[in-house]
């Protein structure tokens, strides 16, 4: 029964662990580091906190901050899952008529360029719901990566493939679902990735600008919240928070990218794994 | 016998001006093994295409006649240089593809297609991946979905010119095998000589571009041939006659 | 008449250069003070002591530093990169003690905090619990976390109201029902110009919001090593004022045109005419004791109100650490406002 049989090596196995270990390694050191240098230095907690400071703080505060960490989630990947849907509708759009891509893809680089900083209080202003506000903000920051690259991973398919479903008479939805969609999908995968980390930023961001306290707050306004009343560890825990939610979607898409094209596209596929 | 293919001075001009085709006439009888033999650029790839359907001559016609097939399929299939595989699906799946276009399931479609990885040497394969295949077999895989979709007329270009020596020369002999077993007919696109007088019963010289026929020569050994062909006195006599045919043609087109 | 006020400026302008020529070139003491906001006629005491050289008579070379909507000036103080700091409330500073910041307040230049909320006549919010049910109130993000807490706690507004103010008259100006914050001797001016009416303005220091305002910050360090310094800065500052409330601020005015081209002549002069009106600056205790008098009575009043609201909690805040009276409520200033005729 055979299959094209991939030598086991040593080096394969220890270069795995090697991949996890190094990289906790370098970070725990660099918080050690961190703790060291304001214990040593004396650095005022209002400069600079200490990481057990900003520890203490986080389990002090967990229960609300928990909550604002929960919207901030929310908002995230409601942007990114509009994000996703729009970018490929759009994309699929652009591949099937030339004349639509050539219309409306100026708008989308506008999108694009345009600060969502300067944007979001205007947004504000047309639309009644500020978590309406914060989640269109969100999404535009994040739309154009998955909309970009999946338009380019439907022209990628294979000229000769195409060719072979025309002589196969491939229907346009055969087209579509067996040839287009898969060649676009290590397109739209890195999209993906890319979009996880700026809809995170946008809900940050458009939340800053446009954020009002109350029930409905992310982390960003825990952020300002507590730069305004001057409680710096609690700023850098919920930033904290903030992080690791960056870490998580980047570890998240990885993992995605990972299962969906880990058989089959050299992105995913490449020596050493 | 009413010919198979009919070409009738068939031109090719691109938008670019190229004239890549001019005046081309050829015959092919049903169940013939043909090989279109030529310099690089002699637009020998774009005749393939041309009888494929994949490209409109602008000069003259082509005429496919109508020839027992596999019903509600094309009669025609495309084997390509490279071998053109799905890399996101496996070796069932990219076999399947004809069938699934056509309708068939994936229960329906599958004593078909394990005959057919069967018939190419792939038994077993199913579940790969074509990345994880050599070339040659990748090449295998490829053929197989051409035969799968139960075609009278095999277009091949180039298939095996990326394979190493040993693959090619394994790989000649089972193509003849399966040209023999479905009564095929078969047009093969080629820059080698050695493969063209070991494959085809008549070989088609074309011309630099714009290509055109200049020579066919016939390779009177019966089938099946092996590799005692090769190494004999006529099979380099007729190899040194082709190669001179060839020669000659692209002086002429000078 | 023209060519009187043209030698005039001129004969000005030669005394100018030659009494900074002739003045001994002192090393001044190079001093930074950050603003809360956009240069405004809220900070003109502080410019007219640049613009008119008190400043320098007092051995101070200040730069003043813009606030601004985006601009949080507030941590340069305790991290040293400025010297000086303007805050708008005392709640700021209850922030910094009680998180154990080293700073802490020594002078307030406003006797009452101008801090207001804004709505359009006709709309019945002629009373400030009106207010309390309107369906949109536009605070900003510093009184978010700070004054529209006391708000919702003792006048029983509601998050649900809630909305940010970006800073753009725009959507009050669009809707009828909104209520947005201002500073009651600044934005009716330019609801006015804009909008072309004149909006109903409450104080909240009328109901109960009873913080100084405009006060200057310092670090404790600097207060402890050199309170010479901080004396200088804190007497030129009400010198400052006295004369721009009541004497010549054309040249104040103009540096503060500087600083924020969108402010015009008209809304600073506007504002001025506010702020004597509303006794913002010099009004009760300033009056007998010069601008810039605070007392500990006051500050612990005010604490007691916010820990009533929820603010904080009683012994959150060592009131001792708050503020520093060593350098305000000696009269300075007063015969400079005698000798500019000021009532």
């Amino acid at each position: 029964m055979g299959r094209a049989a991939q030598e086991p090596s040593a080096g394969n196995l220890s270069a795995g662990r090697a991949a996890v270990v190094l990289p906790v390694l370098v970070f725990v050191a660099a918080v050690l580091g961190w703790e060291a240098l304001v214990r040593i230095a004396q650095i005022p907690h209002y400069i600079l906190p200490a990481p057990s400071l900003i520890l203490t703080t986080l389990w002090e505060n967990f229960g609300s901050l928990a909550h604002s960490w929960w919207f901030t989630i929310k908002i995230t990947f409601g942007a990114l899952l509009l994000s996703a849907v729009l970018g490929v509708a759009l994309a699929a759009l652009f591949a099937m008529s030339p004349w639509i891509e050539r219309s409306l893809f100026p708008f989308a680089v506008v999108l694009q360029v345009t600060p969502i900083v300067a944007i979001a209080p205007l947004i504000l202003i047309y639309v009644d719901s500020t978590t309406a506000a914060l989640l269109i903000c969100a999404w535009i920051v994040a739309f154009f990566p998955v909309l970009s690259n999946t338009a380019i991973g439907l022209r990628s398919a294979d000229p000769n493939l195409r060719d072979l479903f025309t002589m196969y008479r491939a229907t346009r939805w055969q087209r579509l679902r067996l040839l287009l969609a898969p060649s676009a999908l290590p397109y739209f995968i890195a999209g993906l990735k890319v979009a996880g980390g700026l809809s995170l930023i946008g809900a940050v961001v458009a939340e800053f600008t446009a954020g009002a306290a109350g029930r409905e707050t992310g982390l960003a306004s825990r952020i300002l919240e507590a730069s305004f009343r001057t409680e710096v560890p609690k700023m850098f825990a919920a930033l904290l928070l903030v992080s690791f939610t960056g870490i998580a979607i980047f570890l998240l898409f990885n993992l995605l990218a990972r299962r969906l094209l880990g058989r089959w596209h050299e992105s995913e596929t490449g020596p050493g794994r | 016998m009413d010919a198979a293919i009919a070409i009738e001075r068939m031109g090719k001009r691109f938008a670019n001006a190229t004239q890549a085709l001019a005046d081309v006439s050829l015959t092919v009888q049903a169940g013939e093994f043909v090989a279109i033999l030529g310099p690089s650029g002699c637009g020998k790839s774009t005749l393939l295409r041309a009888v494929a359907g994949l490209e409109a001559p602008t000069e003259g016609g082509i005429r496919l006649a109508e020839q027992a097939h596999e019903p509600g399929m094309p009669p025609t299939s495309f084997v390509f240089q490279e071998p053109t595989l799905m890399p996101w699906a496996t070796v069932f799946e990219n076999v399947w593809l004809p069938l699934r276009l056509a309708g068939r399931s994936r229960g329906q479609a599958r004593e078909q297609v394990h005959a057919l990885l069967r018939g190419v040497g792939l038994d077993g394969f199913d579940a790969a991946y074509p990345r994880e295949l050599s070339g040659g077999m990748k090449m295998r895989v490829s053929i197989a979905r051409a035969l799968a979709s139960g075609p009278w007329l095999l277009l091949m270009d180039e298939p095996f010119a990326a394979l190493d020596e040993i693959t090619r020369n394994r790989l000649n002999d089972d193509l003849l095998l399966w040209w023999q077993a479905r009564g095929l007919t078969a047009l093969f696109v080629t820059h080698s000589v050695f493969e063209a007088v070991y494959l085809s019963r008549r070989i088609v010289v074309m011309s630099a571009r714009p290509g055109r026929v200049v020579a066919e020569l016939t390779v009177d050994e019966p089938y099946p041939r092996s590799d005692e062909f090769r190494t004999s006195q006529r099979y380099a006599l007729m190899c040194s006659r082709v190669s001179n045919a060839l020669r000659a043609g692209e002086q002429e087109a000078g | 008449m023209n060519r009187i006020l043209h030698l005039a400026r001129l004969a000005c302008i030669a005394c100018a250069v030659a009494a900074v020529g002739t003045t001994p070139a002192l090393a001044l003491d190079k001093v930074v003070f950050a603003t809360n906001w956009k240069a405004q006629a809220a900070h003109g005491g502080f410019y007219q002591a640049v613009a008119d050289g008190t400043y320098r008579k007092y051995g101070l070379d200040v730069t003043i530093q813009q606030g601004g909507p985006q601009v949080n000036n507030r941590p340069l103080l305790p991290a040293g990169k400025i010297d000086f700091l303007m805050t708008g409330n005392l709640l700021h500073t209850f922030d910094n003690v009680k998180n154990g910041l080293p700073v802490v307040v020594v002078a307030a230049m406003f006797q009452k905090d101008p801090q207001a909320l804004l709505a359009h006549p006709g709309q019945r919010y002629e009373n400030f619990a009106d207010l309390a049910k309107a369906p949109v109130v536009m605070v900003a993000k510093d009184g978010q976390f700070t004054w529209w807490q006391w708000l919702k706690v003792q006048h029983g507004f509601r998050d649900e109201q809630l909305k940010p103010y970006n800073y753009n008259l725009g959507p009050f100006l669009a809707n009828d029902k909104a209520v947005q914050q201002g500073y009651s001797v600044a934005e009716p001016i330019y609801v006015e110009n804009q909008g072309k009416f004149k909006p109903i303005v409450h104080l909240l220091a009328d109901h109960g919001f009873s913080t100084y305002s405009t006060v200057i910050e310092a670090r404790t360090d600097m207060v402890k090593n050199r309170p010479d310094l901080v004396r200088r800065f804190v007497d030129a500052s009400i010198l400052g004022w006295y004369n721009y409330l009541y004497g010549d601020r054309k040249a104040a005015n103009a540096l503060m045109r500087k600083d924020n081209p969108d402010m015009t002549d008209d809304e600073l002069e506007k504002s001025v005419a506010l702020i004597r009106e509303q006794g913002v600056v010099d009004s009760g205790e300033a009056v007998t004791k010069g601008i810039g008098a605070m007392n500990g009575t006051r500050v612990r009043d005010f604490y007691d109100k916010m820990v009533k609201a929820g603010l904080y909690k009683a012994d959150d805040v060592d009131l001792s650490k708050v503020a520093s009276y060593e350098f305000v409520n000696k009269g300075v200033g007063l015969d400079v406002k005698k000798r500019l005729g000021a009532r």
